[in-house]
């Protein structure tokens, strides 16, 4: 071997090193589970092999293919004989925009709402501290339970309003506390010395140089905001049938843990893949965007 | 009546909350005139109240009073829209230019940016006045897609003052613009100042705590000492005679050729703002000290030569030695 | 500690409280005619306007708000929609086997995640720190319900060695305890873990170290007690999430407590006996809060320092 494929040969296995570094085997697996979780959300309607509410009382329990199943019910029916695959896709579908959206809506009107505090401090701060504390004081499922007991008719709208409420408050700190950090330095207080408003040195100056932290704590935050919502649905006091979540298929499933384990355990599979994934996802972020988790 | 100075500050306090919400003064009623095109040196040590000052007249921090003149009309009592426009005749040159600039930002959009701010030109103009603006004080179009910390402290800095200077000011704040850098720079950056204030027929306010320095571009100088002026007049004058025996103590602290007599050495720290004594407030420290300087504050009062001092025994040093 | 900083904290407090009955009554009020809820649709015009009088419906807003806050300040809760007993009555016979539950839950979640987490940060990058991580996460993505029901699936179903719910004899804690314990040493691991980190790393162990102080000794005396100032705030986290858990595994388990309660309340729309919950479990995480901060600025004094 020459000296120059020699070089060039170290050169390639040190960049595949750094490749190997830089994405990690179980965060690039991740990132694939994700994305085939939200191709699968986004294509659900089409993928389903049966109507949502379609039963057949002659054909409960019956087992998925590799419980000796056959492949007319691929996954399986339940306990009224509906589609085990149909009800799965419809719950993927259904706990991933809950997730997404509600994460997605909370950290957007956290942030402003930090940024709003930060801004004009005074009262309105104070306000925002207030709320802050009092969500503190309580565990957020049960405030989700207490309003659910008096919200009539809970459906998917419901659950990302619900999760909102559990994410705001969280960006609102982090947006408030590094707003107010960046206003004390030199390219804020610069931007004012050149004649800009406050909120355009908001949007165009600190909004970029935080948003890195606010992207890390939503893949951070992304798995607890699943596990909220499936557990209220598990618990059976949100989504109401026909419509399906993840956790109301599980919540349903515990009763024929004897007879029908598939009932409960593969929605609780793909709980647990998704957050997992997610899991791996944001962590790595962080630590590759070097920011604090908190 | 001749033309009012460019620039006039009548009075100037600023007061900060200080532990457990007690009021510091961190400036004490400072009053000076600037003219069309002079450099107005304003130099002493840190907590002295410099940087309050420059930030007070351009309305940067709270708790600031009295009245800032520009043309002769006041402009400390303005609305946030009259501010704007004067923020395009007035500029600020911040000490640390790594801060200044915003970090995830390329260089000419942050030289730009006043422009857009301010809605001035069409937008490809805007680019070529940024990029000219860049040129002229030396950061070449290489650059233009750095980030700041890319780039080098001296380069920086030369963004920093582009960016003040795309508006076209009148008036260029200077907050201690090159003591973030290497010495060999800084010399780089103050002569680009002094050819800049000529191109652009600026109006200047030096702060530094750098003698050398303020000598190299001001016209004139104010020393400041716990928040007041103590001395102020032109600059080769107060180089050759200093009148304050601070003024002469910063003088004597900074390495000369040729001195000539003894030098005067500052023991003890300066006082603090939140107590300020009775009586000169350099009393403590200042050799030449007399029971009258500690009973009586002596007010800042004009010479015929055009100097003004706040001292009841100026020169008192130099006699002392001949 | 200062007396402004306490008092200050302690007004806190009180507004939090202020804002969490209000929050109950404002949640009351987003009820769509509790009348018909608990009597059912098909009641009278009568019944409706005696239920009404009966629980002070029929009086203006205002009013009832007042009356409101005055009688949750007394510890009137009223009586459940349900059964008409009075609702502190029946919540707090709950509470005795929530606390059973919780005890040995927190005992456990720290003997293990504690010593987890500061071993996996002096040993950082071995073994034992990558299989601690990996159940840190785990721990945090695998929901309670899903432990519960796995649990169940192989002790109960398969193998048939505990019962599945309610309380038989002593063999009906392990289930539940152990799997509100597993999610709550994930957290504690990872905190205790990045906190011990932190203070291995700085200046301060260096320095120990440099003065000949053995290895041992250094982390004994220096690095421990710094790292155990973050563990207090997990403590207030800790208290919320246990709760929260408590809530979740009591229904998987069929537990006679508190969270068990409060979802069949919920689901019977008995609000009465869901704002007793709410509000206990709110006053209770209120002292809980204030408490860690008060233990905080006694610790730490950098953290009082600060607030003032």
């Amino acid at each position: 071997m020459s000296l120059a494929q020699t070089l060039d040969f170290r050169t390639a296995t040190r960049a595949m090193g750094r490749a190997w570094r830089r994405w990690p085997p179980m965060v690039v697996v991740s990132i694939l589970v994700v994305a085939a979780l939200v191709l699968v959300a986004l294509t659900a309607r089409w993928l389903m092999p049966y109507e949502l509410d379609e039963q057949n009382l002659l054909n409960r329990y019956a087992p998925p293919v590799f419980m000796g199943g056959t492949w007319e019910h691929p996954l399986g029916t339940d306990s009224l004989g509906q589609d085990m695959l149909t009800l799965m896709l419809r719950a993927v579908q259904v706990s991933l925009s809950i997730a997404f959206l509600g994460t997605v809506i909370g950290a957007v009107a956290g942030t402003i709402v930090g940024f709003v505090a930060a801004r004009f401090g005074g009262w309105v701060d104070g306000v925002v501290g207030v709320l802050v504390d009092f969500q503190a004081a309580l565990p957020f499922l049960v405030l989700a339970l207490a309003l659910l007991a008096v919200l009539p008719d809970a459906d998917m709208g419901t659950f990302i309003v619900l999760m909102c409420i559990y994410g705001w408050e969280r960006y609102a700190r982090l947006a408030r506390g590094l707003a107010i950090a960046a206003q004390e330095q030199g390219y804020a207080v610069a931007q004012r010395a050149l004649g800009a408003g406050g909120w355009r040195i908001y949007v165009r100056h600190i909004l970029p140089n935080i948003a890195a932290v606010l992207v890390v704590n939503m893949s951070l935050n992304f798995p607890a905001t699943i596990l909220t919502e499936t557990s209220l649905n598990f618990l059976g006091v949100g989504i109401e049938p026909p419509d399906t979540s993840l956790g109301v298929l599980m919540g349903q499933g515990r009763s024929y843990l004897y007879k029908a384990p598939w009932i409960a355990l593969l929605p609780g599979l793909v709980i647990f893949v998704a957050t997992f994934a997610m899991s791996i996802i944001g962590d790595w972020l962080r630590d590759r965007l070097d920011v604090a988790g908190r | 009546m001749a033309d009012p100075p460019r620039l006039s500050v009548r009075d100037a306090r600023v007061t900060y909350r200080g532990r457990g919400g007690r009021p510091v003064r961190a400036l004490d009623g400072v009053s000076f005139d600037v003219a069309p095109g002079e450099t107005l040196g304003i130099v002493g040590e840190s907590g002295c109240g410099k940087s309050s000052l420059a930030k007070m007249m351009v309305g940067l921090v709270r708790g600031g009073e009295g009245e800032v003149r520009f043309d002769g009309a006041r402009i400390d009592n303005q609305d946030a829209a009259a501010w704007k426009t004067l923020r395009r005749r007035i500029q600020y040159v911040f000490q640390d230019p790594l801060g200044a600039l915003d970090p995830r930002m390329p260089v000419l959009a942050q030289v730009r940016e006043p422009l857009d701010i301010h809605d001035l030109g069409a937008a490809r103009e805007r680019r070529a006045r940024a990029a000219a603006l860049l040129e002229s004080v030396g950061v070449g179009p290489h650059l233009h897609d750095s980030a700041p910390v890319e780039i080098s402290g001296g380069q920086r800095q030369r963004v920093v003052l582009a960016r003040a200077l795309v508006l076209e000011p009148e008036v260029l704040l200077c907050d201690e613009p090159v003591s973030a850098l290497d010495v060999s720079i800084q010399a780089q950056i103050l002569g680009l100042l002094a050819e800049l204030r000529d191109a652009f027929g600026l109006t200047m306010l030096f702060i530094s705590h750098d003698l050398a320095v303020i000598r190299h571009v001001s016209h004139r100088v104010a020393v400041l000492y716990l928040g007041r002026v103590v001395e102020i007049g032109d600059v080769d004058d107060i180089f050759a005679r200093p009148a304050h025996p601070y003024t002469r103590a910063l003088l004597d602290a900074a390495p000369r050729i040729g001195r000539r007599g003894p030098r005067l050495r500052l023991e003890g720290e300066t006082p603090s703002p939140e107590a300020r004594p009775t009586g000169c407030a350099f009393a403590g420290r200042c050799p030449a000290a007399r029971p009258r300087c500690v009973e009586q504050d002596p007010a800042l009062t004009a010479r015929a030569d055009g100097r003004a001092v706040a001292c009841y025994f100026p020169h008192v040093i130099d006699e002392a030695a001949a | 500690m200062s007396r402004r900083w306490l008092l200050n904290r302690l007004g806190r407090a009180l507004v939090t409280l202020w804002l969490l009955m209000s929050f109950t009554f404002v949640a009351l009020n987003l009820s769509s005619e509790p009348a018909l809820q608990v009597l059912g649709p098909d009641a009278g015009p009568e019944a409706v306007a005696d239920f009404n009088r009966l629980w002070g419906l029929d009086r203006p807003l205002w009013e009832q708000y007042l009356r409101h806050l005055g009688r949750l300040a007394t510890f009137d809760f009223g009586l459940s929609y349900r059964t008409s007993d009075p609702a502190l009555a029946m919540v707090w016979e709950r509470v005795p086997a929530t606390l059973s539950l919780m005890l040995p839950t927190a005992l456990l979640a720290v003997a293990i995640g504690v010593p987890l987490g500061v071993l996996a940060a002096i040993r950082k990058n071995s073994v034992v720190d990558c299989a601690a991580m990996t159940f840190a996460i785990l721990g945090f993505a695998v929901p309670n319900f899903l432990v519960g029901i796995l649990l169940i699936y192989l002790f109960s179903v398969w193998l048939g060695w505990l019962q599945p719910s309610g309380i038989v004899d002593w063999r009906s804690w392990i289930m539940p305890v152990l799997t509100m314990a597993s999610a709550e040493a994930a957290v504690f691991a990872r905190f205790a873990r990045s906190a011990m980190a932190e203070v291995l790393g700085h200046p301060m162990m260096r320095t120990a170290l440099a003065n000949g102080i053995p290895w041992s000794q250094a982390v004994r005396e220096h690095a421990l007690p710094n790292a155990a100032i973050p563990l207090i705030t997990v403590a207030g986290l800790f208290f919320g999430s246990i709760i929260g858990g408590g809530v979740i595994t009591e229904n998987v388990f069929a537990w006679p407590g508190l969270g068990r309660m409060l979802v069949d309340a919920v689901s019977a729309r008995d609000y009465a006996v869901v704002q007793t919950i709410v509000v206990l479990i709110g006053m209770t995480m209120i002292l809980a809060n204030l408490f860690v901060d008060l233990a905080y600025g006694w610790i730490d004094p950098r953290i009082r320092d600060q607030r003032q």
